[in-house]
Protein backbone atom coordinates (compact mmCIF):
# COMPACT_ATOMS: atom_id res chain seq x y z
CA UNK A 1 0.00 0.00 0.00
CA UNK A 2 3.07 2.54 0.54
CA UNK A 3 3.07 3.43 -3.27
CA UNK A 4 -0.55 3.59 -3.10
CA UNK A 5 0.00 6.44 -0.20
CA UNK A 6 2.78 8.33 -2.33
CA UNK A 7 0.55 8.96 -4.94
CA UNK A 8 -2.50 10.17 -2.87
CA UNK A 9 -3.60 13.35 -3.28
CA UNK A 10 -2.62 15.85 -0.88
CA UNK A 11 -5.98 16.20 1.61
CA UNK A 12 -6.46 12.51 1.41
CA UNK A 13 -2.87 12.30 2.55
CA UNK A 14 -3.37 14.35 5.16
CA UNK A 15 -6.15 13.13 6.59
CA UNK A 16 -3.94 9.35 6.42
CA UNK A 17 -1.46 10.94 8.40
CA UNK A 18 -3.63 12.57 10.95
CA UNK A 19 -5.53 9.35 11.36
CA UNK A 20 -2.27 7.76 12.11
CA UNK A 21 -1.05 10.04 14.83
CA UNK A 22 -4.86 9.58 16.28
CA UNK A 23 -5.33 5.84 15.41
CA UNK A 24 -9.12 5.88 16.44
CA UNK A 25 -10.94 2.25 16.45
CA UNK A 26 -12.89 2.75 13.05
CA UNK A 27 -9.76 3.32 10.93
CA UNK A 28 -7.96 0.33 11.74
CA UNK A 29 -10.52 -2.41 12.48
CA UNK A 30 -11.56 -4.12 9.24
CA UNK A 31 -14.76 -2.46 7.43
CA UNK A 32 -17.51 -4.13 5.67
CA UNK A 33 -18.80 -0.62 4.15
CA UNK A 34 -16.74 -0.37 1.23
CA UNK A 35 -17.67 -3.78 0.04
CA UNK A 36 -21.04 -3.30 0.72
CA UNK A 37 -21.30 -0.09 -1.12
CA UNK A 38 -19.81 -1.82 -4.02
CA UNK A 39 -22.09 -4.72 -4.14
CA UNK A 40 -24.79 -3.26 -6.52
CA UNK A 41 -22.27 -2.86 -9.47
CA UNK A 42 -19.84 -5.73 -8.97
CA UNK A 43 -22.96 -7.76 -8.79
CA UNK A 44 -24.79 -6.47 -11.67
CA UNK A 45 -21.00 -7.06 -13.26
CA UNK A 46 -20.90 -10.91 -12.09
CA UNK A 47 -24.31 -11.44 -12.97
CA UNK A 48 -24.46 -10.14 -16.28
CA UNK A 49 -20.36 -9.99 -17.76
CA UNK A 50 -18.45 -12.37 -15.14
CA UNK A 51 -20.96 -15.50 -15.49
CA UNK A 52 -21.86 -14.89 -18.64
CA UNK A 53 -18.25 -14.67 -20.43
CA UNK A 54 -17.50 -18.53 -18.24
CA UNK A 55 -20.54 -19.92 -18.90
CA UNK A 56 -20.30 -18.78 -22.52
CA UNK A 57 -17.05 -20.40 -22.88
CA UNK A 58 -18.86 -23.80 -21.48
CA UNK A 59 -22.15 -23.21 -24.14
CA UNK A 60 -19.17 -23.31 -26.69
CA UNK A 61 -18.54 -26.52 -26.15
CA UNK A 62 -22.05 -27.90 -26.36
CA UNK A 63 -24.72 -27.89 -28.61
CA UNK A 64 -27.67 -26.71 -27.45
CA UNK A 65 -31.06 -27.80 -28.66
CA UNK A 66 -33.23 -24.11 -27.65
CA UNK A 67 -36.60 -26.04 -28.14
CA UNK A 68 -36.30 -28.93 -25.50
CA UNK A 69 -33.72 -27.35 -23.49
CA UNK A 70 -31.65 -29.65 -23.87
CA UNK A 71 -27.65 -29.62 -24.36
CA UNK A 72 -24.86 -32.31 -25.68
CA UNK A 73 -21.04 -31.91 -24.59
CA UNK A 74 -19.24 -31.76 -27.85
CA UNK A 75 -15.82 -30.26 -27.30
CA UNK A 76 -14.30 -28.40 -29.65
CA UNK A 77 -16.23 -29.01 -32.39
CA UNK A 78 -17.99 -25.66 -32.39
CA UNK A 79 -14.49 -24.12 -33.05
CA UNK A 80 -13.39 -27.10 -35.56
CA UNK A 81 -16.93 -26.10 -37.43
CA UNK A 82 -15.62 -22.41 -37.38
CA UNK A 83 -12.86 -22.72 -39.38
CA UNK A 84 -14.38 -24.13 -42.20
CA UNK A 85 -17.80 -21.86 -41.90
CA UNK A 86 -17.11 -19.81 -45.01
CA UNK A 87 -19.78 -17.56 -44.08
CA UNK A 88 -17.60 -16.56 -40.72
CA UNK A 89 -14.51 -16.65 -42.44
CA UNK A 90 -16.25 -13.72 -44.72
CA UNK A 91 -17.78 -11.88 -41.72
CA UNK A 92 -14.31 -11.33 -39.94
CA UNK A 93 -13.19 -10.30 -43.30
CA UNK A 94 -15.41 -7.43 -43.54
CA UNK A 95 -15.45 -6.73 -40.10
CA UNK A 96 -11.76 -6.09 -40.97
CA UNK A 97 -12.15 -3.89 -43.92
CA UNK A 98 -15.16 -1.90 -42.61
CA UNK A 99 -12.81 -1.26 -39.42
CA UNK A 100 -9.95 -0.51 -41.45
CA UNK A 101 -11.86 1.89 -43.41
CA UNK A 102 -13.81 3.14 -40.75
CA UNK A 103 -10.79 4.04 -37.98
CA UNK A 104 -8.81 5.70 -40.37
CA UNK A 105 -11.85 7.97 -41.96
CA UNK A 106 -12.58 8.94 -38.24
CA UNK A 107 -9.44 9.85 -37.29
CA UNK A 108 -8.34 12.53 -40.18
CA UNK A 109 -12.20 13.53 -40.58
CA UNK A 110 -12.00 14.30 -36.80
CA UNK A 111 -8.66 16.18 -36.82
CA UNK A 112 -9.19 18.61 -40.09
CA UNK A 113 -12.87 19.37 -39.08
CA UNK A 114 -11.53 20.44 -35.51
CA UNK A 115 -8.22 22.05 -37.16
CA UNK A 116 -10.62 23.73 -39.64
CA UNK A 117 -13.42 24.99 -37.03
CA UNK A 118 -10.66 25.71 -34.41
CA UNK A 119 -10.27 29.18 -36.23
CA UNK A 120 -13.65 30.13 -35.62
CA UNK A 121 -15.61 31.11 -32.93
CA UNK A 122 -19.18 30.87 -33.97
CA UNK A 123 -18.92 27.56 -36.04
CA UNK A 124 -16.80 26.00 -33.25
CA UNK A 125 -19.70 26.77 -30.78
CA UNK A 126 -22.48 25.53 -33.36
CA UNK A 127 -19.92 22.42 -33.97
CA UNK A 128 -19.89 21.50 -30.62
CA UNK A 129 -23.62 20.91 -31.10
CA UNK A 130 -24.34 19.88 -34.55
CA UNK A 131 -21.87 17.51 -35.01
CA UNK A 132 -22.51 16.26 -31.75
CA UNK A 133 -26.42 15.68 -32.89
CA UNK A 134 -25.85 12.30 -35.03
CA UNK A 135 -24.01 10.47 -31.89
CA UNK A 136 -26.92 11.19 -29.94
CA UNK A 137 -29.16 9.95 -32.01
CA UNK A 138 -30.15 6.11 -31.76
CA UNK A 139 -29.02 3.28 -34.68
CA UNK A 140 -32.82 2.87 -35.29
CA UNK A 141 -33.14 6.83 -36.34
CA UNK A 142 -29.96 7.19 -37.85
CA UNK A 143 -30.73 3.66 -40.38
CA UNK A 144 -34.25 5.32 -41.14
CA UNK A 145 -32.55 8.98 -41.33
CA UNK A 146 -30.07 7.20 -43.94
CA UNK A 147 -32.45 4.83 -45.42
CA UNK A 148 -34.83 7.53 -46.71
CA UNK A 149 -31.58 9.68 -47.64
CA UNK A 150 -29.96 6.35 -49.85
CA UNK A 151 -33.28 5.21 -51.41
CA UNK A 152 -33.06 3.78 -54.78
CA UNK A 153 -35.00 5.62 -56.87
CA UNK A 154 -36.95 7.41 -54.26
CA UNK A 155 -34.03 9.05 -52.48
CA UNK A 156 -33.13 12.52 -52.75
CA UNK A 157 -29.42 11.82 -53.73
CA UNK A 158 -31.00 9.76 -56.53
CA UNK A 159 -33.67 12.12 -57.02
CA UNK A 160 -30.88 14.79 -57.47
CA UNK A 161 -28.75 12.41 -59.94
CA UNK A 162 -32.53 11.91 -62.24
CA UNK A 163 -32.95 15.54 -61.90
CA UNK A 164 -29.28 16.50 -63.33
CA UNK A 165 -30.00 13.71 -65.90
CA UNK A 166 -27.18 11.16 -64.47
CA UNK A 167 -27.42 7.78 -63.39
CA UNK A 168 -28.84 6.71 -60.34
CA UNK A 169 -26.86 4.64 -58.15
CA UNK A 170 -27.82 1.39 -56.17
CA UNK A 171 -26.65 2.78 -53.22
CA UNK A 172 -28.02 -0.05 -50.77
CA UNK A 173 -28.82 -3.19 -53.31
CA UNK A 174 -25.15 -3.07 -55.19
CA UNK A 175 -22.18 -5.10 -53.10
CA UNK A 176 -19.48 -2.42 -53.54
CA UNK A 177 -21.92 1.02 -52.85
CA UNK A 178 -23.74 -0.94 -50.05
CA UNK A 179 -20.04 -1.20 -48.30
CA UNK A 180 -20.01 2.65 -49.04
CA UNK A 181 -22.89 3.44 -47.50
CA UNK A 182 -22.60 1.57 -44.50
CA UNK A 183 -19.07 3.28 -43.81
CA UNK A 184 -20.60 6.88 -44.70
CA UNK A 185 -23.49 6.26 -42.18
CA UNK A 186 -21.04 4.87 -39.72
CA UNK A 187 -17.90 7.82 -39.59
CA UNK A 188 -21.49 10.19 -39.87
CA UNK A 189 -23.06 8.96 -36.58
CA UNK A 190 -19.61 8.77 -34.92
CA UNK A 191 -17.06 11.70 -35.99
CA UNK A 192 -18.83 14.31 -33.82
CA UNK A 193 -17.87 12.29 -30.84
CA UNK A 194 -14.30 12.25 -31.93
CA UNK A 195 -13.71 14.82 -33.32
CA UNK A 196 -14.62 17.04 -29.59
CA UNK A 197 -12.27 14.65 -28.11
CA UNK A 198 -9.91 15.88 -30.73
CA UNK A 199 -10.74 19.80 -30.14
CA UNK A 200 -10.05 19.56 -26.57
CA UNK A 201 -6.77 18.00 -27.47
CA UNK A 202 -6.46 20.98 -29.22
CA UNK A 203 -7.23 22.94 -26.60
CA UNK A 204 -4.52 21.83 -24.16
CA UNK A 205 -1.61 22.94 -26.90
CA UNK A 206 -0.15 25.64 -25.49
CA UNK A 207 -0.52 29.07 -28.29
CA UNK A 208 2.93 30.21 -27.61
CA UNK A 209 4.18 27.24 -29.95
CA UNK A 210 2.27 28.34 -32.38
CA UNK A 211 3.51 32.19 -32.49
CA UNK A 212 7.30 31.07 -31.40
CA UNK A 213 6.95 28.60 -34.71
CA UNK A 214 5.26 31.98 -36.73
CA UNK A 215 8.04 34.00 -35.68
CA UNK A 216 10.40 31.69 -37.24
CA UNK A 217 8.81 31.42 -40.20
CA UNK A 218 7.12 27.99 -40.34
CA UNK A 219 3.59 27.80 -42.74
CA UNK A 220 0.13 26.97 -41.89
CA UNK A 221 1.74 23.31 -42.96
CA UNK A 222 4.49 22.74 -41.45
CA UNK A 223 2.79 24.18 -37.97
CA UNK A 224 0.65 21.00 -37.96
CA UNK A 225 2.92 18.62 -38.92
CA UNK A 226 5.28 19.68 -36.94
CA UNK A 227 3.40 21.04 -33.73
CA UNK A 228 -0.65 20.09 -34.02
CA UNK A 229 -0.08 16.41 -34.57
CA UNK A 230 3.01 15.57 -32.09
CA UNK A 231 1.36 17.73 -29.41
CA UNK A 232 -2.14 15.84 -30.52
CA UNK A 233 -0.39 12.38 -29.78
CA UNK A 234 -2.23 11.30 -26.71
CA UNK A 235 -5.62 11.88 -28.23
CA UNK A 236 -4.82 10.07 -31.71
CA UNK A 237 -3.80 7.36 -29.63
CA UNK A 238 -7.73 7.24 -27.64
CA UNK A 239 -9.09 8.00 -30.91
CA UNK A 240 -7.83 5.11 -32.60
CA UNK A 241 -8.62 2.62 -29.88
CA UNK A 242 -12.19 4.03 -28.86
CA UNK A 243 -12.97 3.96 -32.69
CA UNK A 244 -11.92 0.53 -32.83
CA UNK A 245 -14.10 -0.50 -29.90
CA UNK A 246 -16.97 1.45 -31.53
CA UNK A 247 -16.27 -0.37 -35.22
CA UNK A 248 -15.66 -3.69 -34.02
CA UNK A 249 -19.24 -3.57 -31.82
CA UNK A 250 -20.96 -2.66 -35.10
CA UNK A 251 -24.24 -4.15 -35.52
CA UNK A 252 -27.40 -2.50 -35.03
CA UNK A 253 -27.94 0.48 -37.45
CA UNK A 254 -26.11 -2.18 -40.38
CA UNK A 255 -28.73 -4.65 -39.33
CA UNK A 256 -31.45 -1.93 -39.93
CA UNK A 257 -29.53 -0.35 -42.68
CA UNK A 258 -28.94 -3.15 -45.30
CA UNK A 259 -29.57 -6.01 -43.35
CA UNK A 260 -25.92 -7.04 -43.88
CA UNK A 261 -26.77 -7.28 -47.30
CA UNK A 262 -27.01 -7.38 -50.87
CA UNK A 263 -25.78 -11.29 -49.93
CA UNK A 264 -23.64 -10.79 -46.63
CA UNK A 265 -21.48 -8.45 -48.61
CA UNK A 266 -21.92 -6.12 -45.30
CA UNK A 267 -22.87 -8.70 -42.64
CA UNK A 268 -19.78 -8.44 -39.73
CA UNK A 269 -19.35 -10.13 -37.16
CA UNK A 270 -21.80 -9.85 -34.31
CA UNK A 271 -24.14 -9.76 -37.26
CA UNK A 272 -23.29 -13.46 -38.06
CA UNK A 273 -23.37 -14.42 -34.48
CA UNK A 274 -26.54 -12.88 -33.23
CA UNK A 275 -28.10 -14.70 -36.37
CA UNK A 276 -26.34 -17.95 -35.66
CA UNK A 277 -27.96 -18.35 -31.71
CA UNK A 278 -31.53 -16.47 -32.53
CA UNK A 279 -32.19 -16.76 -36.27
CA UNK A 280 -30.85 -20.27 -36.68
CA UNK A 281 -31.09 -21.36 -32.94
CA UNK A 282 -27.26 -22.49 -32.23
CA UNK A 283 -26.25 -20.96 -29.23
CA UNK A 284 -23.57 -22.56 -28.58
CA UNK A 285 -22.00 -22.18 -32.29
CA UNK A 286 -23.12 -17.96 -31.45
CA UNK A 287 -21.46 -18.22 -28.57
CA UNK A 288 -17.83 -19.72 -30.27
CA UNK A 289 -17.71 -17.00 -32.70
CA UNK A 290 -17.84 -14.32 -29.48
CA UNK A 291 -15.52 -16.51 -27.82
CA UNK A 292 -13.09 -16.59 -30.51
CA UNK A 293 -13.46 -12.69 -30.91
CA UNK A 294 -13.09 -12.15 -27.31
CA UNK A 295 -9.53 -11.82 -26.99
CA UNK A 296 -9.15 -9.05 -29.45
CA UNK A 297 -11.61 -7.34 -27.19
CA UNK A 298 -9.73 -8.06 -24.06
CA UNK A 299 -6.91 -6.75 -25.87
CA UNK A 300 -8.37 -3.24 -26.30
CA UNK A 301 -9.93 -3.25 -23.52
CA UNK A 302 -6.13 -3.72 -21.51
CA UNK A 303 -4.99 -1.45 -23.98
CA UNK A 304 -7.44 1.33 -22.91
CA UNK A 305 -6.82 0.77 -19.38
CA UNK A 306 -3.05 1.14 -19.30
CA UNK A 307 -3.89 5.02 -21.18
CA UNK A 308 -6.36 5.06 -18.18
CA UNK A 309 -3.32 4.77 -15.97
CA UNK A 310 -0.93 7.16 -17.94
CA UNK A 311 -3.43 9.40 -17.15
CA UNK A 312 -3.10 8.52 -13.23
CA UNK A 313 -6.78 7.32 -13.43
CA UNK A 314 -6.37 4.07 -12.25
CA UNK B 1 -5.02 33.57 -32.73
CA UNK B 2 -3.63 36.68 -31.95
CA UNK B 3 -5.91 39.54 -30.84
CA UNK B 4 -8.01 40.31 -33.82
CA UNK B 5 -9.88 43.81 -33.14
CA UNK B 6 -10.99 44.57 -36.51
CA UNK B 7 -12.58 41.57 -37.94
CA UNK B 8 -11.32 41.64 -41.67
CA UNK B 9 -13.68 39.95 -44.59
CA UNK B 10 -11.74 37.46 -44.85
CA UNK B 11 -12.00 35.74 -41.47
CA UNK B 12 -16.05 36.15 -41.82
CA UNK B 13 -16.48 34.62 -44.68
CA UNK B 14 -14.39 31.50 -43.12
CA UNK B 15 -17.15 31.55 -40.32
CA UNK B 16 -19.55 31.43 -42.73
CA UNK B 17 -17.80 28.45 -44.91
CA UNK B 18 -17.57 26.70 -41.28
CA UNK B 19 -21.22 27.62 -40.34
CA UNK B 20 -22.11 25.94 -43.77
CA UNK B 21 -20.09 22.91 -43.13
CA UNK B 22 -21.86 22.17 -39.59
CA UNK B 23 -25.55 22.27 -41.51
CA UNK B 24 -24.13 20.51 -44.75
CA UNK B 25 -23.34 18.11 -41.93
CA UNK B 26 -26.57 17.70 -40.62
CA UNK B 27 -28.87 17.31 -43.80
CA UNK B 28 -29.84 13.63 -43.47
CA UNK B 29 -31.48 14.71 -39.90
CA UNK B 30 -33.23 17.37 -40.94
CA UNK B 31 -33.95 15.66 -44.60
CA UNK B 32 -35.87 12.83 -42.54
CA UNK B 33 -37.36 15.61 -40.90
CA UNK B 34 -38.33 17.71 -43.18
CA UNK B 35 -39.64 15.16 -45.54
CA UNK B 36 -41.72 13.79 -42.70
CA UNK B 37 -44.02 17.37 -43.01
CA UNK B 38 -44.69 16.84 -46.78
CA UNK B 39 -47.69 15.20 -47.37
CA UNK B 40 -48.14 11.30 -49.10
CA UNK B 41 -48.55 13.39 -52.58
CA UNK B 42 -45.19 15.16 -52.95
CA UNK B 43 -42.71 13.15 -50.63
CA UNK B 44 -40.91 11.86 -53.71
CA UNK B 45 -40.76 14.93 -55.77
CA UNK B 46 -37.70 16.26 -57.15
CA UNK B 47 -36.78 18.98 -56.65
CA UNK B 48 -39.03 19.11 -53.26
CA UNK B 49 -41.68 21.27 -52.44
CA UNK B 50 -40.21 24.08 -50.06
CA UNK B 51 -43.42 25.59 -49.97
CA UNK B 52 -44.50 25.69 -45.70
CA UNK B 53 -47.86 26.04 -46.92
CA UNK B 54 -47.45 22.52 -48.35
CA UNK B 55 -46.78 21.26 -45.37
CA UNK B 56 -48.54 18.66 -43.44
CA UNK B 57 -49.25 16.44 -40.63
CA UNK B 58 -50.86 13.38 -41.97
CA UNK B 59 -47.80 11.38 -41.76
CA UNK B 60 -47.85 12.27 -37.77
CA UNK B 61 -51.16 10.93 -37.70
CA UNK B 62 -50.78 7.95 -39.51
CA UNK B 63 -47.29 7.16 -36.92
CA UNK B 64 -50.82 6.75 -34.30
CA UNK B 65 -52.87 4.04 -36.53
CA UNK B 66 -49.54 1.70 -36.48
CA UNK B 67 -49.90 0.42 -33.09
CA UNK B 68 -50.49 1.25 -29.12
CA UNK B 69 -47.74 4.35 -29.75
CA UNK B 70 -49.02 5.87 -26.59
CA UNK B 71 -47.89 2.27 -24.85
CA UNK B 72 -44.30 2.35 -26.57
CA UNK B 73 -43.82 5.94 -25.18
CA UNK B 74 -44.92 5.05 -21.48
CA UNK B 75 -42.46 1.55 -21.67
CA UNK B 76 -39.42 3.63 -23.03
CA UNK B 77 -40.00 6.58 -20.79
CA UNK B 78 -40.17 3.74 -17.96
CA UNK B 79 -37.02 1.65 -18.85
CA UNK B 80 -34.95 4.76 -19.36
CA UNK B 81 -35.79 6.25 -16.37
CA UNK B 82 -35.73 3.14 -13.82
CA UNK B 83 -32.72 2.04 -15.26
CA UNK B 84 -30.69 5.34 -15.30
CA UNK B 85 -31.80 6.15 -11.77
CA UNK B 86 -30.36 2.40 -10.81
CA UNK B 87 -27.14 3.55 -12.75
CA UNK B 88 -26.82 6.79 -10.96
CA UNK B 89 -27.16 4.92 -7.46
CA UNK B 90 -25.27 2.23 -8.21
CA UNK B 91 -22.06 3.82 -9.43
CA UNK B 92 -22.22 6.64 -7.12
CA UNK B 93 -21.82 4.23 -4.13
CA UNK B 94 -19.42 1.78 -6.45
CA UNK B 95 -17.36 5.23 -7.11
CA UNK B 96 -17.88 6.36 -3.54
CA UNK B 97 -15.82 2.92 -2.54
CA UNK B 98 -13.29 3.28 -4.93
CA UNK B 99 -12.59 7.17 -4.27
CA UNK B 100 -12.91 7.22 -0.48
CA UNK B 101 -11.91 4.04 1.31
CA UNK B 102 -8.59 1.89 1.44
CA UNK B 103 -9.56 -1.46 1.71
CA UNK B 104 -7.97 -4.98 0.37
CA UNK B 105 -8.89 -5.40 -3.25
CA UNK B 106 -9.30 -2.36 -4.04
CA UNK B 107 -7.30 -1.62 -6.56
CA UNK B 108 -8.44 -5.44 -8.36
CA UNK B 109 -12.00 -3.95 -8.31
CA UNK B 110 -11.24 -0.82 -9.87
CA UNK B 111 -9.15 -2.48 -12.83
CA UNK B 112 -11.94 -5.54 -12.83
CA UNK B 113 -14.75 -3.11 -12.94
CA UNK B 114 -13.41 -1.02 -15.83
CA UNK B 115 -12.22 -3.38 -18.11
CA UNK B 116 -15.10 -6.34 -17.43
CA UNK B 117 -17.49 -3.16 -18.12
CA UNK B 118 -15.98 -2.12 -21.36
CA UNK B 119 -17.04 -5.16 -22.91
CA UNK B 120 -19.87 -5.00 -24.92
CA UNK B 121 -23.30 -6.60 -24.36
CA UNK B 122 -23.23 -7.83 -28.02
CA UNK B 123 -20.64 -10.06 -27.54
CA UNK B 124 -22.22 -11.73 -24.16
CA UNK B 125 -25.61 -11.37 -25.60
CA UNK B 126 -26.66 -14.78 -25.78
CA UNK B 127 -25.23 -16.27 -22.56
CA UNK B 128 -26.72 -12.97 -21.07
CA UNK B 129 -29.84 -13.57 -22.33
CA UNK B 130 -29.72 -17.53 -20.79
CA UNK B 131 -29.28 -15.66 -17.46
CA UNK B 132 -32.20 -13.77 -18.16
CA UNK B 133 -34.10 -16.65 -19.32
CA UNK B 134 -32.94 -18.53 -16.05
CA UNK B 135 -34.38 -15.44 -13.76
CA UNK B 136 -37.70 -14.98 -15.89
CA UNK B 137 -36.87 -11.55 -17.10
CA UNK B 138 -37.63 -12.31 -20.79
CA UNK B 139 -40.31 -10.34 -22.25
CA UNK B 140 -40.52 -8.25 -19.38
CA UNK B 141 -39.15 -4.40 -18.72
CA UNK B 142 -36.84 -5.58 -15.85
CA UNK B 143 -35.05 -7.92 -18.41
CA UNK B 144 -33.94 -4.23 -20.33
CA UNK B 145 -33.89 -1.91 -17.21
CA UNK B 146 -31.42 -4.04 -15.01
CA UNK B 147 -28.61 -6.18 -17.49
CA UNK B 148 -27.65 -3.04 -19.12
CA UNK B 149 -27.73 -0.68 -15.79
CA UNK B 150 -23.88 -1.43 -14.23
CA UNK B 151 -21.62 1.03 -16.49
CA UNK B 152 -17.95 1.65 -16.30
CA UNK B 153 -18.33 5.11 -18.00
CA UNK B 154 -20.87 5.66 -14.90
CA UNK B 155 -18.65 4.22 -12.19
CA UNK B 156 -15.76 6.09 -13.52
CA UNK B 157 -17.61 9.38 -13.76
CA UNK B 158 -18.76 9.01 -10.31
CA UNK B 159 -15.00 8.21 -9.03
CA UNK B 160 -13.21 10.67 -10.39
CA UNK B 161 -15.61 13.04 -9.38
CA UNK B 162 -15.74 12.21 -5.63
CA UNK B 163 -11.96 12.27 -5.87
CA UNK B 164 -11.93 15.78 -5.29
CA UNK B 165 -14.52 16.64 -2.58
CA UNK B 166 -11.78 16.97 0.36
CA UNK B 167 -11.66 14.21 3.06
CA UNK B 168 -12.10 16.35 5.94
CA UNK B 169 -15.79 16.84 5.44
CA UNK B 170 -16.06 12.79 5.88
CA UNK B 171 -14.08 13.16 8.97
CA UNK B 172 -16.09 15.79 10.62
CA UNK B 173 -19.24 13.69 10.06
CA UNK B 174 -17.55 11.14 11.58
CA UNK B 175 -16.60 12.70 14.31
CA UNK B 176 -20.15 13.69 14.58
CA UNK B 177 -20.95 9.94 14.73
CA UNK B 178 -22.71 9.43 11.33
CA UNK B 179 -22.68 5.92 9.90
CA UNK B 180 -20.56 5.36 6.33
CA UNK B 181 -24.84 4.99 4.95
CA UNK B 182 -25.16 8.34 6.20
CA UNK B 183 -22.14 9.97 5.21
CA UNK B 184 -22.88 9.02 1.67
CA UNK B 185 -26.20 9.71 1.75
CA UNK B 186 -25.86 13.26 3.57
CA UNK B 187 -22.56 14.40 2.37
CA UNK B 188 -21.56 13.00 -0.47
CA UNK B 189 -24.59 13.09 -2.98
CA UNK B 190 -25.43 16.34 -2.35
CA UNK B 191 -21.93 17.56 -3.30
CA UNK B 192 -21.40 14.97 -5.96
CA UNK B 193 -24.85 16.57 -8.08
CA UNK B 194 -23.30 17.65 -10.88
CA UNK B 195 -21.54 14.21 -11.74
CA UNK B 196 -24.89 12.27 -10.83
CA UNK B 197 -26.85 14.68 -13.37
CA UNK B 198 -23.92 13.98 -15.86
CA UNK B 199 -24.08 10.38 -14.93
CA UNK B 200 -27.90 10.27 -15.08
CA UNK B 201 -27.89 12.68 -18.67
CA UNK B 202 -26.00 10.06 -20.70
CA UNK B 203 -27.67 6.84 -19.15
CA UNK B 204 -31.04 8.28 -19.85
CA UNK B 205 -30.28 8.90 -23.68
CA UNK B 206 -28.41 5.66 -23.84
CA UNK B 207 -31.19 3.48 -22.49
CA UNK B 208 -33.69 5.43 -24.53
CA UNK B 209 -31.72 4.88 -27.47
CA UNK B 210 -31.53 0.92 -26.98
CA UNK B 211 -32.13 -1.33 -29.67
CA UNK B 212 -30.21 -4.45 -29.70
CA UNK B 213 -31.38 -5.73 -25.88
CA UNK B 214 -34.95 -5.19 -26.33
CA UNK B 215 -34.58 -6.87 -29.47
CA UNK B 216 -33.52 -9.78 -28.26
CA UNK B 217 -35.39 -9.31 -24.54
CA UNK B 218 -38.87 -8.36 -25.78
CA UNK B 219 -41.24 -9.76 -27.90
CA UNK B 220 -44.53 -9.11 -26.97
CA UNK B 221 -46.61 -5.98 -28.69
CA UNK B 222 -47.49 -4.93 -25.05
CA UNK B 223 -44.01 -4.66 -24.17
CA UNK B 224 -42.59 -2.37 -26.93
CA UNK B 225 -40.20 0.04 -26.67
CA UNK B 226 -40.45 3.20 -29.28
CA UNK B 227 -37.31 2.32 -30.82
CA UNK B 228 -38.31 -1.48 -31.07
CA UNK B 229 -41.67 -0.79 -32.99
CA UNK B 230 -39.79 1.97 -35.17
CA UNK B 231 -37.33 -1.10 -36.63
CA UNK B 232 -40.09 -3.52 -36.84
CA UNK B 233 -41.77 -0.29 -39.53
CA UNK B 234 -38.41 -0.42 -41.41
CA UNK B 235 -38.47 -4.37 -41.55
CA UNK B 236 -41.89 -4.53 -42.85
CA UNK B 237 -42.83 -5.70 -46.43
CA UNK B 238 -44.47 -2.64 -47.23
CA UNK B 239 -42.67 0.57 -46.35
CA UNK B 240 -44.82 3.58 -45.61
CA UNK B 241 -42.08 6.43 -45.74
CA UNK B 242 -43.88 9.43 -44.68
CA UNK B 243 -45.09 7.40 -41.50
CA UNK B 244 -42.12 5.95 -40.78
CA UNK B 245 -40.11 9.91 -41.01
CA UNK B 246 -42.72 10.78 -38.97
CA UNK B 247 -42.10 8.20 -36.54
CA UNK B 248 -38.39 8.71 -36.19
CA UNK B 249 -39.02 12.37 -35.94
CA UNK B 250 -41.29 11.78 -32.49
CA UNK B 251 -38.64 9.06 -31.53
CA UNK B 252 -35.60 11.23 -31.49
CA UNK B 253 -37.57 14.75 -29.81
CA UNK B 254 -36.67 13.30 -26.35
CA UNK B 255 -33.05 12.68 -26.79
CA UNK B 256 -32.55 16.13 -28.96
CA UNK B 257 -34.09 18.31 -26.11
CA UNK B 258 -31.89 16.39 -23.44
CA UNK B 259 -29.35 16.79 -25.08
CA UNK B 260 -29.81 20.51 -25.79
CA UNK B 261 -30.65 21.15 -22.69
CA UNK B 262 -27.79 19.30 -21.23
CA UNK B 263 -25.27 20.30 -23.78
CA UNK B 264 -22.06 20.18 -21.31
CA UNK B 265 -22.50 17.26 -19.66
CA UNK B 266 -22.41 15.15 -22.79
CA UNK B 267 -19.40 16.92 -23.54
CA UNK B 268 -18.00 15.65 -20.13
CA UNK B 269 -18.95 12.45 -20.94
CA UNK B 270 -17.07 12.17 -24.48
CA UNK B 271 -13.82 13.66 -22.52
CA UNK B 272 -14.27 10.81 -20.08
CA UNK B 273 -13.72 8.63 -22.95
CA UNK B 274 -17.09 7.06 -22.88
CA UNK B 275 -17.99 4.59 -25.46
CA UNK B 276 -22.21 4.45 -25.12
CA UNK B 277 -22.76 2.56 -22.26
Amino acid sequence: MSSSEKTAPVPARKAYLRARRFPSRRQTEFRWAPYLFLLPTVGMLALFSLYPMLYGAWMSLQNMDVIHGTARFVGPNNYLRLLHDPQFGESLLNTAWYTLTVVPLILAGSIAVAVFLRESRPARLLARVGFYIPFVLSPVVVATSWKWLLNEDLGVIDGFLKWAGLPTVPWLSDDFSARVSVVVTTVWNLIGFYMLMVLAGLSQINPELYEAARLEGATAPQRFWHITLPMLRPTIVLVLILATVHATQAFETILLLTGGGPGSATRLVVQNMYQAAFGRLQPGYGVAQAILVLPFILFVAWLQMRLFKQEGVV
Amino acid sequence: MASQEARPWGTVAYDVCAIVVCIFFLVPVLWAVFSAFQPPSSLFTFPPNLDPRGFSLENFKAVFATGNVPRYAVNSFIVATASSLITVLASAMAGFALAKYRFLGRQFILVLILSVLLIPLQVLMVPVFLVLKTLGWINHLIGIIIPPAATATGTFMMRQYMVGIPDELIEAARMDGASDWKIFWRVILPLSAPALGAVGILSFTWRWNDYLWPLIVINNQQNFTLQLSLANLIGANTVEWGTLLAYATLVMVPVLVVFLCFQRYFLKGSLAGSVKG
